[in-house]
């Protein structure tokens, strides 16, 4: 059994110790050496352009929005995409771009010419917490209330004084043309942007003609979720 | 040490060595493929038949980003969409249209108007299908 057991270290032995030692006495060939120091290379340039496009993404940003609060070193903003903090300094410059009242004194615009609800452009760079830090604040005068503007796709279906647009949704769309100097013809497909008047015309701004034509599906009703009674027929 | 091995305890030995890596080896191969949980979740029976995912229009803008500010008055709108498909590139002052390239990339130089730009860009395939991104974009004349 002392045979048999000493015998066994031993193989196991061999069977460990040798691959081991080769393995450390082998050493990674030059191509390997190579391609490590150019994966190197190549790891290092892309994490440089991966932080040129991060400072990218973060300077010259813009918060556009109305003043929810405001202190001597930040203003809260509610924006588009949500609420936005603005840091400010002294080195902050500021403009005031609201019509003017007839008669009233020209006053340097400061932290203080930023009120409540009043609509600003904050101009600057961003830090990784989303802070915009100011170089340059810009009251806005109130946006005017424009209607929004409207986006058409469809086929021209009649030309007269206003045209008709069949839609993807087979509704018929009339569009005053008059604004507009592009040359469209019967069955054109068109995607027109305009305004849409009180009279559910669209006041188009501009025409483009799809000069490779399009398809207009015709509308096909959904069926049924529910499945049609079936008759068996069981073979007799 | 110097004692010379018999054929047998040698034999014996080897034999017990090749079980020992035998188990060994059984015991990995059942850990890996049914007791290891990454195993599991790539079960093809678990995650049910291979489908193709429906090919719907798409519209991804590498540029611009939203809420930047441009010293330039001209934009580069590029992305990625459908092959074939007309994008409509609109402010409250200007529109225009680009064609996707039969990879589905485009780009366009977009004139803006200074101070703030609402831009919306609308992608339409050719069944009318559409898509749309807005952007908030201020041009300063001047360089801060």
């Amino acid at each position: 059994m002392k045979k048999f057991v000493s015998v066994i270290t031993i193989i196991i032995a061999i069977n460990f110790i040798l691959p081991m030692a080769n393995a450390a006495d082998s050493t990674p060939s030059a191509d390997i050496q190579k391609k490590l120091q150019e994966l190197k290379t190549e790891i290092a340039s892309k994490a440089a352009k991966l932080k040129q496009e991060v400072n990218q993404k973060l300077t010259n940003k813009a918060y556009i929005g109305v003043v929810k609060s405001k202190s001597q070193t930040s203003i809260t903003l509610a924006a588009k995409n949500g609420t936005r903090l603005v840091s400010i300094n002294q080195d902050t410059v500021y403009q005031d771009n609201t019509p003017k009242k007839k008669g009233a004194k020209q006053v340097t615009p400061s932290v203080d010419s930023v009120k409540e609800e009043s609509n600003i452009a904050a101009l600057g760079d961003v830090d990784d917490t989303g802070v915009l830090h100011a170089r340059k604040i810009i009251i806005l005068p109130s946006p005017a209330d424009s209607k929004p503007k409207t986006y058409l796709w469809g086929q021209v279906t009649s030309i007269s004084d206003l045209a008709s647009i069949k839609t993807k949704e087979a509704s018929t769309a009339a569009v005053s043309t008059s604004n507009i100097d592009t040359k469209f013809k019967l069955n054109d497909f068109v995607i027109i942007s305009g305004v849409k008047n009180k009279n559910d015309i669209v006041e188009a701004h501009f025409l483009y003609v799809i000069p490779t034509g399009a398809v207009l599906k015709p509308k096909i009703s959904t069926p049924s979720a529910t499945p049609k009674p079936t008759t068996t027929s069981g073979k007799k | 040490m110097n004692k010379k091995l018999s054929t047998k305890a040698y034999a014996s030995a080897m034999i017990f060595i090749l079980i020992l890596g035998l188990v060994s080896l059984g015991g990995l191969y059942y850990f890996l493929n049914f007791y290891s949980p990454s195993s599991k979740t790539n079960s093809s029976v678990e995650n049910g038949p291979v489908t193709k995912e429906p090919t719907s229009l798409t519209l991804d803008l590498t540029s611009p980003d939203d809420e930047v500010l441009s010293f330039s008055q001209d934009l580069e709108i590029s992305g990625k969409t459908s092959p074939g498909s007309e994008i409509l590139i609109s402010s409250t002052d200007n529109d225009m249209v680009i064609s996707s390239k039969p990879d589905g990339a485009f780009t366009g130089d977009f004139n803006l108007s200074e101070g703030t730009n609402q831009i919306k860009i609308v992608v339409f395939d050719k069944n009318g299908d559409q898509k749309e991104i807005d952007r908030t974009i201020y041009y300063s004349k001047e360089k801060l």
